[in-house]
Order: C-alpha cells, then structure tokens, then sequence
C-alpha cells in the first residue's frame, strides 16, 4: 500500500524510473468501455454478481469507464441517467476494496454523487436532490479544504480564489453543507462567510461555462446570510437576503423547491416581526405546498410557525393541538432538531397553563436533543423556559439562576436583542426579591442595547422597571434623571 | 503494451529496483509498484475516462501532475485529492490547447503541415 507520508521520496523515484523506462497503462480506452456497457446493461437487469468481483486492475479500469459513461453531461433522458447512477453507485459501494488499492472507491463514488446532484437538481424531485447532496457531502475528500476555505473566510476572504473553484461543484456544496450547519451555534459568522461566498461567486462565474449553477449557488449562500441574519435579529438585513435569494434561484432551473425555502424564511421573520395574521394565513398553505413537493419537514416547520402564531395571540390550546403531531411526525422522519424545537414549545404552553408535569416532561425531552446538536440558540430559549416555571412555582433564586445561564449564552452568540429582554426579565425577578440596587443594574447593562437596536418595547418596559425601583427605595431620583438624559442625549 | 513495474522476472525487478534505488530517493521497487496501482493508474483512469484524453496524453498530464507536486504539494494537505485537483485542470488547459489548435488548422488549412509533424515547428506568434 502506497503511504501519502512518502510521496516526497517516491514522487522522484518514480518520475526518474519513467525517464527510464515505460509503464502499463492498462486496457485500450475503447474495451474498457465495452466493457462497462455490458457491465451497465448486467446492472440494469440485475444480473451482475458481486461475487465474481476480484478488485484487480482491469476491473477497477472498468469502474472508471463506467463511472464516465453514466456521468455524461446532458443526458438526453435524464430520468433514465439518474437511474443508471443509482445502479452504479449502489454497485460500487457495495464492492469489498482492499483499503486505498487503485485510489479506492470513494472519487468513483463522489463523481457519481456530484452528477447525480446536479442532474437531479435540474430534473428531479426535492428528496432526490437531497439525498445526491448528502451522498456527495459523504464521499467528497474535501474535508481539508473546507477547512482551509473557513479559515481564509475567517481572515476576511482575501485570496479565496487560491483555494475555491466556481467549478468545484463538491467543493462548494460541503462547505455550503458545513456552513449552513453552524447557522444556529455561530449566526454571526455564518453571515459573514455567505456574504463573502456569495460576492466571490457574483464576480467569479463571468465566462466560465456551467449553466444555471452559479446561480443556484448565489441562491443558497444567499439564503443562508438571510437565515443568520434573522438569527441576529436583523430583520432588514435578512429580507434583503431572502431578495437576493429569490432573486437567484428564480433564474435557475426547476426552481420551485429552493424558492419554498426562501418562502418559509419569510414566514419564519414574518413570526419575529410579529405579522401573525400574515402567518396564519399563508402557513397552512406552504404547508400543502412542501408536501405536495415531497418537502416534508418543511411542511413540518411551517404548521411549527403556524403553531408559534397561535402561542403569540395567546391561543395556547390551539398551539399544543398543532404541536403535537409535529413531535410524533418529525420523529418519524428523524429530524430530531424539530422535535427538540417543538419540544422546548410545548413545554412553554404547558408551563403557560399551569401543567407544570407536562411541561417539565417536555423540557426534559428537548434538553439532551439541543446539547447533542450543540443547539446554543434554542438552549437559550429552553433555559428561558426552565426559569419561567422556576419563577411560577416561587423558586426565585432557581429562576434567577437559569435566566443568568441563558444570559451567558446569549452573549456568547451576540444575540444583542436577546441579551437586552434577558436582563429585563432578570431585573424583574430581581425586584421581587427585594434586590432593587442589582435590579437598577441589569436595566442599566441592557439600556445601551435597546437603544442601539431601536427595542421600543423594552425600552418602555426598561422605564417602568426603574421606576418602580426607584419607587420602593423612594430615592435617588437622579437615576431617573440620568436614564431619561440617555434617551434625550441619542 | 508497455512493461508494468510488477510484470517483469525477479531478477529484472531486482536489477531495476537497484537502480531505482541507487539514484532516485532511495524508494524500493514494492514501494514503486504500489506508488503505480495506487496513484499513477488512477490518475491516468481519471485523465482518460472523465476528460477523454488518449492513454498516452493522460501518461504525459499525470507525469506534469507530479512535477508539480514535487513543489506544490503540501504537506498539511490531502495529496490525493489534490493531485486529483491537478490533474482536473492540466487536462482541462490540454483540451483547450486541442480545441484553439483544431479551430486553427481549420481556419487556415493547416491540415497538411500537421499531417507532416510539422505543426510544432510553427510559434506560437505564428499561430495566433
């Protein structure tokens, strides 16, 4: 087995030798294929054997014609040419290779995977995008050079060229795999990067010929800065992305998938923004849409939305009633982070009724889930929850304990118009335990934020916490002063 | 066909793994024959089947891919795929090269002087 720690030694060695002397090169192109297509037509009829497969040169030769027959570029029937793909990629991966032996199987089968992608893409429905998506993201070896393109977006993104191609569709699609992963622990660079991304795509894809992708790729960067920034509570700057976004994807082929995704981020800012009505309107019925499309967690988040609204027009009952199914259909379909999701809601309904063992039930359910997805954002929300039962049950110091751990986090992930509303709610709690000069001090620390952010309702609530504090010390009314000179002095 | 580094006698393989060793790195024959299975055939499958190059233009783009690896190659990296990555784009400049060449012998009627080997002989300036 040829060790990649020697190559510095063999490198030479071997390009010495072939000055010397020739090398086998293999089996003459045109039998190779032959080959293959007879190989492709036994797939196809289900009558090759794995077991006569003995893994010698010959026979990977093959594997590489083959991969290069069912890899063509625009296929005239591209249904039947995702159908030769799968065959051979299932063939391929079910193969027993001997470590690395002749490369190994894994850039057989990222090349199958990144034309399955595409054509699928283009072509087909949205599960089969996705699963060639993952597949490419399995077997692509682009792992360091993710890294390596993370590092140069963290210093700003200056010589990105060196290391991303436009036409390195496997590249792209893993670092748009890990980026988007980190959306919800690290929202503040996410941003950063797909604004980078999607800039070095705009200005690198004139003259290079690859259809509707660079498009769809600006797309999805574009949706990602849009989904961070309604993460930071942007929500300017998040609908300009979203705009960029639909913008994209509307050029690119067999669109309708990519843009319910944009649609579902506007609902999910339309629920920040507070436009419930809008919600409840339009949620029922992208529901219907992503089902139709085969999208079912989508049409899951959106009853999920649709659910949120209830809960914010304070029709708890109907919230539970939408929320549960979600559970059992997003277990169902594994997508534990919505379980998790609608977990930590019903156990802010139930908290909310006054079912104290429903909703520590549910607590406990999304806390292991949001630990295990490294979930710092939607940890916040639960730690939010936790305390809020604390603070039901009279447990003062408990609540005040789990409102500063979901302070710390929320900090941690510059979540500015949450950390503002946690020390509001930590001064409220503060108050009632007679603690007026540490209550002072929490409004204090959110005011510069409130203003900055233009928080009219906290702003407001941040008042009237002062004021009764400085009502139950009857003092100091030149703290009240200083807090309306802030506010006049901006 | 040409020879296969595992294909010959013992004694020729130990003669020639001598050699190897005498004047290149010091890498022994197994490691050369394995260096062949494992980086060089894949590599020339890659160029031929997936960029359509012929058996022998694939040879000569994978022996460019490893010059340059001689000096590029980094140590933090992963050298297959970025051989893999070169090879990409050496094929890619190659078909290019074909293409300006055949759109050029077309344009001016330059069919006999390729046919006679001659084309190399003619510069670039004179071709553009």
């Amino acid at each position: 087995m040829s060790s990649e720690a020697n190559l510095d030694q063999l490198i030479p060695a071997w390009l010495d030798l072939v000055r010397r002397s020739d090398v086998a090169l293999g089996l003459a192109p045109q039998e190779a294929l032959d080959r293959a297509e007879r190989l492709l037509q036994d797939l196809r009829s289900s009558s090759s054997s794995l077991n006569g497969w003995k893994g010698d040169a010959d026979e990977v030769e093959v594997l590489h014609a083959l991969t290069a027959v069912v890899c063509r570029d625009q296929p005239p029937d591209p249904e039947n040419a995702l159908r030769d793909l799968e065959v051979v990629f299932t063939y391929i991966s079910s193969l027993r290779w001997f470590a690395d032996q002749y490369g190994g199987p894994g850039e057989l089968l990222a090349y199958c995977a990144v034309h399955g992608w595409r054509l699928a893409r283009q072509y087909s429905r949205w599960p089969e995008t996705e699963k060639w998506r993952q597949r490419t993201c399995v077997y692509n070896e682009s792992d360091k050079r993710v890294s390596r393109v993370l590092s140069i977006l963290a210093l700003g993104g200056e010589g990105l060229a060196t290391e991303l191609s436009v036409r390195d569709t496997g590249l792209l699609l893993c670092l748009y795999e890990r980026i988007r992963s980190q959306v919800e622990t690290s929202p503040f660079s996410v941003r950063e990067y797909s604004e980078i991304l999607y800039s070095f795509l705009q200005e690198s894809w004139e003259g290079v010929e690859l259809g509707d992708e660079n498009h769809h790729f600006q797309g999805e960067f574009a949706l990602t800065a849009g989904t961070a920034s309604r993460f930071l509570f942007k929500m300017d700057v998040a609908e300009a992305w979203l705009r960029k976004a639909e913008e994209s994807f509307s050029i690119a082929a067999n669109a309708e998938p990519f843009l319910a995704r944009v649609a579902y981020q506007r609902l999910a800012l339309a629920v920040e923004q507070r436009k419930l009505d809008e919600v409840l309107d339009l949620s029922p019925r992208w529901a219907a849409t992503f089902r139709r499309l085969d999208m079912i967690e989508e049409a899951l988040k959106c009853r999920f939305l649709e659910g949120v609204s209830h809960a914010e027009r304070g029709e708890t009952v109907n919230a539970i009633e939408i929320h549960l199914p979600i559970i059992r259909e997003a277990e169902e379909v594994g997508n534990t982070r919505l379980v998790a999701l609608a977990a930590i809601n019903l156990s802010q309904f139930f908290a909310e009724l006054g079912k104290v063992e429903q909703a520590l039930m549910y607590a406990r359910k999304a806390l292991p889930l949001l630990e295990r997805l490294d979930s710092r954002v939607h940890l916040v929300k639960l730690q939010i929850s936790m305390a809020r039962l604390s603070q039901k049950q009279g447990q003062l110091p408990a609540a005040l304990d789990a409102y500063q751990q979901a302070l710390a986090k929320a900090a941690g992930l510059a979540a500015r118009g949450d950390v503002a509303a946690i020390h509001l709610v930590i001064a409220d709690v503060l108050l009632e335990m007679g603690q007026e000069t540490e209550a002072e001090a929490e409004v204090r620390a959110a005011l510069p934020i409130i203003d900055e952010e233009k928080m009219v309702p906290e702003g407001i609530a941040a008042l009237s916490l002062l004021r009764e504090s400085l009502r139950r010390r009857q003092i100091d009314k030149q703290a009240l002063r200083d807090l309306h000179g802030y506010f006049q002095e901006k | 066909m040409s020879e296969h580094p595992g294909q010959g006698s013992q004694a020729a393989r130990r003669a020639r793994s001598r050699r190897v060793v005498g004047s290149a790195s010091g890498a022994s024959w197994a490691a050369l024959e394995d260096f062949h299975r494992d980086f060089f055939l894949p590599l020339v499958w890659r160029a031929t089947y997936r960029h359509g190059l012929s058996k022998e233009d694939a040879r000569d783009i994978v022996q460019d891919a490893f010059v340059l690896a001689i000096t590029e190659l980094r140590a933090d990296g992963n050298p297959r795929a970025w051989l893999n990555q070169v090879v990409d784009n050496l094929c890619a400049n190659h078909r290019r090269k074909e293409s300006r060449r055949t759109h050029l012998v077309s344009r001016w009627g330059l069919g006999d002087l390729a046919a006679e080997g001659l084309w190399e002989d003619v510069t670039e300036q004179d071709r553009e």
